[in-house]
Parts: structure tokens; C-alpha cells; sequence
């Protein structure tokens, strides 16, 4: 280096100074950088990882195909089919009031509406589920920023078809029906994934993609859409010329209570189940009560059998159509004469049945009718069953008079239908259900209610009963229904309306329930029809309808027509069976000894009946 | 004359540490190309580098007071004025005519301005050892860097004449400029430029956003907000090199001037204050080398490149946290951009070469 001069180095030293005033001033800078740093990277770290992660991260859902349901052939009642939900990336939408106004009648949607959302910020869904020749009829190449994504919807082929056994799907869940009652094997499982966005909300990573999502599983009914649609063609014919308000069929397999056809009228599409309200949408079959009227007799007389309290061939006084019980006076439809039991049942004398019900006894009574599953849900798997009305307190003897003869109580289609189904089947009461399988991926699983139903009745006393109801359908209120070839059961109901007043005029409910073929049953059947006008009674608007059905239904299952229809067949409960039987031992012995000898025993003695008579 | 020194190890190796750190960093925060082609920035950046690296050691080899001369300081400046000419002339990129075309290159004629006008008011300290605060150092210097000044504002690069603005300051104020010219400077300055800023509205809404980036968090504020949100995800040792997510087009240019919020993001506030340290160390040793100089020329140069680069870097850091409005201002080394990277390393090449022949 030179030697500095004084001056240089007074220049030199001059220089220093400003140099050190420009460096602590650069210093202090950078510490406040450093201060800066460290209130953003450690004070204020976990927040910005918060906000960066919910900017950066987010979920697409992957939805699982729904699975299909199928009747009891295997024909698809619900399916999923792909559809496309049309997307903006609005961000890229140039003019969104042009596009709007072209979209918009193309989706079926207002024009307001598109362009509201084509200016929200991100990626916004403008149609959902969107047909195939829908989303056809947009050239997404016309529209940048537009794109589509695949979505399942559900669609119904057989149109309202057991609309509401099967229910419905709304856009993104399960509103009613079987499709609500198993959404959780239905629905399949949807995959989360986590992505990683970019700054331009672009999929960048996916990382541990994994999983895809899992499909629902089928269900396999056991409603066969055959018998279905007889039963929904005969019900709406039948409130067609009645012109009533509303009815039901229910259609059981008597062996273990699978339910064959549920039909409600009014009906819905749950193609479309938008359009419909409440009371379209309303399972009647299991969703509302009814006083049961004289179909109710056959448990009454089920009672009196199972005490052996009276005999079919017993002469009853029909009081002239008058009866007199506790402070109650009950008076007939009609005035009867004498009558044996068996025609005041086929002519459904009510004093008759009174007396029947009075001789079985209260407790017997209200023992009974609990057992048959009035007055409790019957456990079927749908939603929103009515539980019915059943006098919860000790019966004195006018609530059992009134329920002997159907009155004083509440009572679901479905009820009715399966207490019918247990004498059918010879006196167990079975649990209804309408699924019998799933089936994932390919995998049949049994789903049929596991523990056996429970004995309500005796062998011989649902046998008894049987062949009561068979003289309705010979001889009495239930002819209409009788079916060339076949031996029918069955009983006719005409009950009046009650409300909050009372029991109202007009209002009527017919019903009918049978069982065929009578001594080797396949099919129980119900119809009820709800206010009908022309005519009132169970006979003359409901028993037609059940011998449609019920003809044609037989024919499809191909049923062996009656070895001898007008006379005596023994019931296949009754042939000799493998397991050993439950009833009681003298059931036993009919059973291998043949039908004379069945009826000889299972018949109470001339003594016992006037024992039992007299004490009423 | 002065005897050659050994070349200053430790400035030496900071240079190339933060080459190649900018290299590791640019490859890193240079977002998948959307055409699938390997990352673009990345490879210009390393052409850059080579050239400039070589520039430097070519340079430093050469004494710098073969620099010294009044047609070499008149010829850089004329140079950048008829560059600075040339690019308004030129097609604009993203808005503003800062760069232009020769072919397959771009340059950017302020990167070669600051280093001329530099040159140029070291050469005029220089030539007037009496001191500076007479017209004949004040009036060449004021009209030259008011020249340059005003060419890249109609660029417009409000930035870089800032910054031609700020390093001449500081060069005249080491100089040892008299009170009497700093106070009113002091005073003029900061109302002409609230005044620039106020006159043209997107300056107005830069500054605006500045001040309250969470009120809009998709305009004006955006970069900062991302920024910032880089910054801190990154936490004290960072998410990791290469695994920022904000470089995913959240952080626009995230490659150049935004780069040090990547830095923060993958290597945390470790990395974030090794960068620092390091400008820091480049400045000190510039700044020592500059004292050490045996003549006017050297030290000024040497304090003029040194400032320029350490200034900057502050700008931009502050920027990125947050400290600052944004103000396109690059952060040397580090940042992507061929003409910032060469003339840093060209500045770098003059001072190594006033550390080795003080």
C-alpha cells in the first residue's frame, strides 16, 4: 500500500465513519429481517402450515356404484346408471352470462342460476346427473372452462312398479324404502382420497391413492314383480271402478312369511318421486291402521278352537241380530236365525262371533290377539310401520265382544295379512321380511330372518280354522272369491271408518284375506280397499280382487290345482313330516292315522261344548 | 502500484456457494412444465451461471484499475442508455419493456446499468480526490444516473431505478457527501416518490396491498399472502428440498423474485438465515476489500458493487416477508434471470479482482 498522506488519511478516516453509519443501518435491517423470520417460521408456523394445508390439501370423494336390487328372479328393479355432472372451472369461463344463457335451457336449469354460479370462484358443479343424451347435446369444445365428471343415479325400470317397497335415492342419499332401510350395504363405500391442489386448483399428487371404492351390495327379494304387478294392476282397476280413495294388497309365502307383493295405491314413480307428495309416497300396506272389521273373526274363532270352547257344527242362537254385553248393545248387520258356527262365520254373523269370543274368555282373547302381532310392530324390514291399536289394559267383556267381531282396535294390512299367514302355515308366527340375499361382489349371503317364528296356535286349531273359512268362500260372504280348480279360505271385512268424532257414516273399508290353495297353501293374500263407494263390502269389492290376483298368481306358480276342490284334501302341515311335530299329542296320532281320524279327535266331545256353552 | 494480494478465499467461496445454492433452489422451485419438458429455468439458469462464473474469473484476473479510465466509465454509461433506449423500442413482455431479444437470449439492460453507473461514479469520486460535494463530481453523477433513472422508468421497472437511485446514494453518502446535499435529498426524494407512487394506480394498489395483504387475498395482496405462507409452513428446519407445495403455482414467480419464500419453505429458518449470513459475508468482505483498496477508484467500486448486491438482497428478502411492497426487485444469485445472474457475477469478477490487487 502507499503511505497515506495526513489528508488521505483523514479523507480515509472520514470514510469509515459513513461506512459504519451505512452498516449499522444495513445490520439493523437485516435484524429486522431475522426478527421478521423468526415471528413467521416458529411464533407463527403452525398457523401458516394450517393455511397452507387448507389451501394446498382437499378431499375428492369417489363414489362406489350403488348395487342393484333385484326381485325374486333376478329381474332389476334399481339400478345405477353413469351420468355426468357438467363442471365449471369458472376461473377459465369466458362470459359467463353467454354461457349461462346457453347452458341453462340445455340442463333444464334458469338462466339466473347458472350465471350466479359460473361467477363463484373455484370449481363449481352446474348440472347435476345429467343423462347420457343430455350431456350429448353440450360441445364441451364450445365452452372452455366447462367439463364433465361421472356420477351414478338410480333409476327404476319397472316405473312405480313396488315403488314403495323399493323407495327412492335422492341426488346424494337414500330417502326411503328398501334403499333407506339397507343404504349402508346398498350405498357401497365411498373412498376419501386426499390431493394435492395447485395454485390453480389443478390436481397436482395424490399421494397413498389407494383404495377404490367398494360397490354395493345387490339385494335379492322376495317379491316376485309378476305377482307384484297383478296385485297393483287388480288394486288400481278395483279403486278405479269403486272409486275409492286408496287400498293395499299384501301377498305372503305362509311357510315363513316372505312377502311375495306389497302394493299401496295411490302410487308414485321414483324415477320421479319429486313430483309426488306424502300421500302418494305413503306405504299404506304397513304404514297405516285400520279396524280389521270382520276379517278379524277368523282370530276369534282361532280362540274359541284353541279352548275348545266351541265346535264348528255347534248350532249357535244368532240372538236375532241383537246381543246384549255389560251395558253394551250390539246390534248385527243383519238379524240371523240359529245357525251352526260354521255358517254364522261364512255369513259373519257378529253376535255369533261375540258369543264365540266371550266363550274363549278375555284373557284367552287378549293373549291371542297379542300373539298374532296386533298391536306391535311386526319387525319387517321397512321403516315407519304402524305398531296398530290394541286395548293395552285388562279386557273386561265388552272390549272382547267389540274385538271378537273386529271392532275397538287398529290393525296394518301387513298384520292382518301375516296372522292369517300363521294359521296358513298351521300356527307359527312368522317375522315378514322382503330381502332374502345380498350379494357382493358375487357372494350370495343369506339374510332371511334367522330364529323361527313362535307357535301361536295349535296345529289342529289352524286346520280347524281353515276349513271354516273355506265355507266363506263355498257357501257365504266371500263366493267372489272362489277360483275354479282350487279350494279357497278366506274372509270378508266391511268396516266403517272411524276418526276423532267417532265412526263415520259413509266411510267404509272393504277388505278381504284368503289363503290358497286352502289345504296346501302357497299364497295368503290381502286387499283391502279404502272408501270405496258403489259398493261397501269386503265381498263384493275386495274378494273379487283377490280371486284376479290370486287366479292368475297361481297359474304363474304353476300351483297343483285341489285333488278335490269342493271336498276334503289333507294340508301338506298335516302329511307326515320329518321333524318331530310340536302340537298337541293327539295331533300327533291324526297325523298318522289319516283325516277321519283327525277329525274325530281333534274334535271336542258333544259334553264338553255344552259345559263350555252353558257357562257363558 | 500496488502488489497483487492473494485473491480473497472467503468472497471467493461465498460467490460460488450461493451460484450453486441458486442453482439447487431454482431447480427445486421451477414447477413441472405443463408440457412435460425438462424444467426450462433450470437450464438457462445453469447457462447463465457458466457464463457468469467465467466472466468472473476473467475479470478478476485483470487489475481493476485498467478499468479506470474516463472513455471506459463514459462508454458503460453510454452503452446502457442506448440499451435502455433500444428495449422501450422493443415488443413488451408481461406488460413492461424490460427485456430484449437477440435471438434465443434476452437481456435485460438495467442489470448492465447498475454496473455502469457504478463504475461511473466511482471513476468520478476518483477523478476529484478533493471531495464529492462539488458540482464537478455532482452534476456528471446527477445527470447520469438521472438519465439512467428515468429510462427504466418508462420500462416501467420502478424497482430497478430505485435501486440506480439507492446505490448512487449510498455511494456519494461513503464518499463522505456534505449534510447539506443529504438533508434536502433526504427530504425531495421520499415526497417525489410518494407522489410516483400515488400518480399511476396499480403502484398505488401495489402499496395498498401491501398494507393489508388479508383484505384481498386473491389480488393485490395474493403474492404476499402466499409468500408468507410459505415462509411460515416452513417452520424451523423446513418441509424439505424440493417438497414445497406453495411453488405449485400458488407462489407466483416463485423461481425468481419470490425464490427465498421457497428457501424458507423447504429448508425453514435454518436455510433462510444461512442465506443471509451468507450476503452478510459477502458484504462484509466486500466492504474490507473496498477499505483496503490503495486508491479512490478501487474502494468505491468495490463499495458501489457491494451495496448494490447487498441491497437487493434486502429489498427482496423484505419484500418476501413482507417488510416491504412489492417491488420486482430479484434477490441476487438466487433468483432465476440469465442477465441478473451474469452482471451479479461480473460485479463479483471486479471485486475479487480490487480484493487481489489492493
Amino acid at each position: 500500500m502507499n503511505a497515506p498522506g495526513p489528508r488521505a488519511r483523514r479523507v480515509r478516516r472520514r470514510y469509515v465513519g459513513r461506512l459504519v453509519v451505512f452498516m449499522v443501518v444495513a445490520g439493523l435491517w437485516m435484524g429486522a429481517i431475522a426478527v421478521r423470520l423468526f415471528d413467521l417460521q416458529i411464533r407463527g408456523a403452525d398457523e401458516y402450515r394450517e393455511r397452507a394445508a387448507r389451501q394446498q390439501r382437499s378431499e375428492v370423494v369417489l363414489n362406489p356404484k350403488r348395487g342393484t336390487i333385484y326381485d325374486a328372479r333376478g329381474r332389476s328393479l334399481a339400478v345405477s346408471v353413469e351420468t355426468h355432472t357438467l363442471y365449471a372451472e369458472t376461473a377459465k369461463v369466458e362470459k359467463p352470462a353467454v354461457v349461462a344463457a346457453e347452458i341453462a335451457p340445455l340442463v333444464g336449469r334458469s338462466r339466473e342460476r347458472i350465471e350466479a354460479l359460473l361467477n363463484k370462484p373455484g370449481h363449481v358443479p352446474l348440472a347435476r346427473k345429467l343423462d347420457r343424451e343430455v350431456a350429448d347435446r353440450i360441445d364441451l369444445s364450445a365452452f372452455p372452462g366447462l367439463y364433465f365428471l361421472d356420477e351414478s343415479k338410480r333409476k327404476y325400470p319397472m316405473g312405480s312398479l313396488m315403488a314403495h317397497v323399493l323407495g327412492f335415492v335422492g341426488t346424494d342419499r337414500s330417502l326411503a324404502g328398501l334403499e333407506y332401510r339397507y343404504d349402508t350395504e346398498v350405498a357401497g363405500e365411498a373412498v376419501r382420497r386426499h390431493v394435492l391442489r395447485d395454485g390453480q386448483q389443478r390436481l397436482v399428487v395424490v399421494p397413498g391413492s389407494l383404495g377404490e371404492p367398494k360397490p354395493g351390495a345387490d339385494l335379492h327379494l322376495t317379491i316376485d314383480a309378476t305377482i307384484q304387478h297383478l296385485a297393483e294392476r287388480a288394486l288400481r282397476e278395483t279403486i278405479a271402478s269403486y272409486d275409492a280413495s286408496a287400498g293395499s294388497v299384501v301377498i305372503l309365502a305362509p311357510e315363513d312369511s316372505a312377502v311375495l307383493a306389497m302394493a299401496s295405491y295411490p302410487t308414485f314413480d321414483p324415477n320421479r318421486f319429486g313430483d309426488f307428495g306424502p300421500n302418494e309416497r305413503r306405504n299404506r300396506a304397513l304404514q297405516d291402521s285400520y279396524e280389521p272389521g270382520s276379517t278379524f273373526k277368523t282370530i276369534t274363532a282361532a280362540g274359541a278352537f284353541e279352548r275348545s270352547v266351541v265346535h264348528p257344527d255347534q248350532i249357535m242362537d244368532c240372538g236375532n241380530g241383537r246381543i246384549r254385553v255389560g251395558k253394551a248393545r250390539i246390534k248385527d248387520h243383519k238379524p240371523f236365525p240359529e245357525l251352526t258356527f260354521r255358517t254364522a262365520i261364512a255369513k259373519s254373523s257378529n253376535v255369533c262371533a261375540i258369543k264365540a269370543g266371550l266363550l274363549a274368555g278375555s284373557e284367552t282373547m287378549q293373549e291371542l290377539v297379542t300373539a298374532f302381532g296386533f298391536g306391535e310392530v311386526t319387525g319387517i324390514d321397512l321403516d315407519g310401520e304402524h305398531p296398530g291399536i290394541v286395548p293395552l289394559r285388562v279386557w273386561d267383556q265388552e272390549t272382547t265382544a267389540y274385538a271378537s267381531f273386529g271392532h275397538g282396535l287398529a290393525v296394518t294390512p301387513l298384520q292382518l295379512a301375516n296372522a292369517y299367514a300363521t294359521v296358513a302355515n298351521g300356527g307359527v308366527w312368522n317375522r315378514p321380511y322382503l330381502v332374502r340375499a345380498l350379494e357382493r361382489e358375487g357372494e350370495v349371503v343369506d339374510v332371511r330372518p334367522r330364529n323361527r317364528g313362535h307357535r301361536v296356535i295349535s296345529k289342529a286349531t289352524a286346520y280347524r280354522v281353515i276349513r271354516l273359512l273355506e265355507e266363506v268362500v263355498v257357501s257365504g260372504t266371500g263366493r267372489k272369491a272362489a277360483i275354479a280348480g282350487y279350494r279357497v279360505a278366506g274372509k270378508t271385512g266391511t268396516a266403517e271408518k272411524s276418526d276423532a268424532s267417532g265412526y263415520s257414516e259413509t266411510g267404509r273399508v272393504a277388505g278381504f284375506v284368503g289363503i290358497a290353495p286352502a289345504r296346501a297353501p302357497r299364497l295368503v293374500c290381502l286387499v283391502m280397499i279404502d272408501e270405496p263407494t258403489v259398493s261397501t263390502s269386503g265381498g263384493e269389492v275386495a274378494a273379487p280382487a283377490f280371486q284376479r290376483i290370486i287366479s292368475e298368481a297361481l297359474f304363474y306358480l304353476g300351483a297343483t290345482p285341489s285333488r278335490q276342490p269342493m271336498g276334503w284334501s289333507q294340508p301338506v302341515w298335516l302329511q307326515p313330516a320329518p321333524a318331530p311335530l310340536e302340537g298337541p299329542p293327539q295331533i300327533r296320532v291324526a297325523a298318522a292315522a289319516g283325516q277321519a281320524a283327525a277329525d274325530q279327535d281333534i274334535a271336542p266331545t258333544e259334553g264338553e261344548l255344552w259345559t263350555a256353552a252353558g257357562s257363558s | 502500484m500496488a502488489r497483487k494480494l492473494a485473491i480473497d478465499k472467503v468472497l471467493f467461496t461465498v460467490v460460488v456457494l450461493l451460484v450453486v445454492g441458486g442453482l439447487v433452489m431454482v431447480y427445486s422451485a421451477n414447477p413441472p412444465d405443463p408440457d412435460g419438458g425438462f424444467k426450462r429455468q433450470f437450464v438457462t439458469q445453469l447457462l447463465a451461471a457458466v457464463v457468469g462464473l467465467a466472466a468472473m474469473l476473467v475479470l478478476m484476473s485483470i487489475d481493476y484499475r485498467s478499468w479506470a479510465k474516463p472513455w471506459l466509465a463514459y462508454a458503460g454509461l453510454g452503452a446502457s442508455l442506448v440499451l435502455l433506449v433500444a428495449v422501450l423500442a422493443a415488443a413488451p413482455i408481461n406488460g413492461s419493456s424490460r427485456w430484449l431479444s437477440v435471438g434465443p437470449l434476452t437481456f435485460q439492460p438495467s442489470e448492465l446499468a447498475k454496473i455502469a453507473v457504478v463504475v461511473f461514479i466511482a471513476y468520478q469520486i476518483h477523478r476529484c480526490p478533493e471531495g464529492v460535494s462539488q458540482p464537478r463530481v455532482l452534476v456528471p453523477c446527477g445527470l447520469a444516473v438521472g438519465l439512467v433513472t428515468l429510462l427504466v422508468l418508462q420500462a416501467p421497472d420502478f424497482g430497478s431505478a430505485a435501486l440506480i437511485l439507492g446505490i448512487a446514494g449510498v455511494m456519494l453518502f461513503l464518499a463522505g457527501l456534505s449534510w447539506r446535499w443529504i438533508v434536502p435529498a433526504m427530504v425531495v426524494l421520499p415526497g417525489l416518490f410518494a407522489l410516483f407512487i400515488w400518480a399511476e394506480p396499480y403502484r398505488r394498489e401495489r402499496l395498498l396491498g401491501f398494507l393489508s395483504p388479508e383484505n384481498d387475498p386473491s389480488g393485490n395482496g395474493f403474492q404476499v399472502l402466499q409468500s408468507l405462507i410459505a415462509i411460515g409452513s416452513g417452520g424451523v428446519t423446513g418441509q424439505g428440498l424440493g417438497e414445497s407445495a406453495q411453488k405449485l403455482y400458488f407462489l407466483p414467480l416463485a423461481t425468481s423474485d419470490f425464490i427465498f419464500s421457497i428457501v424458507s419453505e423447504e429448508l425453514g429458518l435454518l436455510g433462510a438465515v444461512a442465506v443471509l449470513a451468507a450476503f452478510a459475508v459477502l458484504a462484509w468482505r466486500g466492504y474490507v476489500a473496498g477499505h483496503r483498496a490503495p486508491d479512490a477508484f478501487g474502494r468505491f467500486l468495490a463499495w458501489g458493487l457491494t451495496s448494490a448486491v447487498l441491497i437487493q438482497a434486502l429489498v427482496n428478502v423484505s419484500v418476501t416477508v413482507g417488510l416491504v411492497p412489492v417491488t420486482g426487485t430479484p434477490l441476487p444469485f438466487l433468483s432465476h434471470g440469465g442477465s441478473s445472474l451474469v452482471m451479479t457475477l461480473i460485479a463479483c469478477g471486479l471485486l475479487l479482482s480490487v480484493s487481489e490487487h489492493g
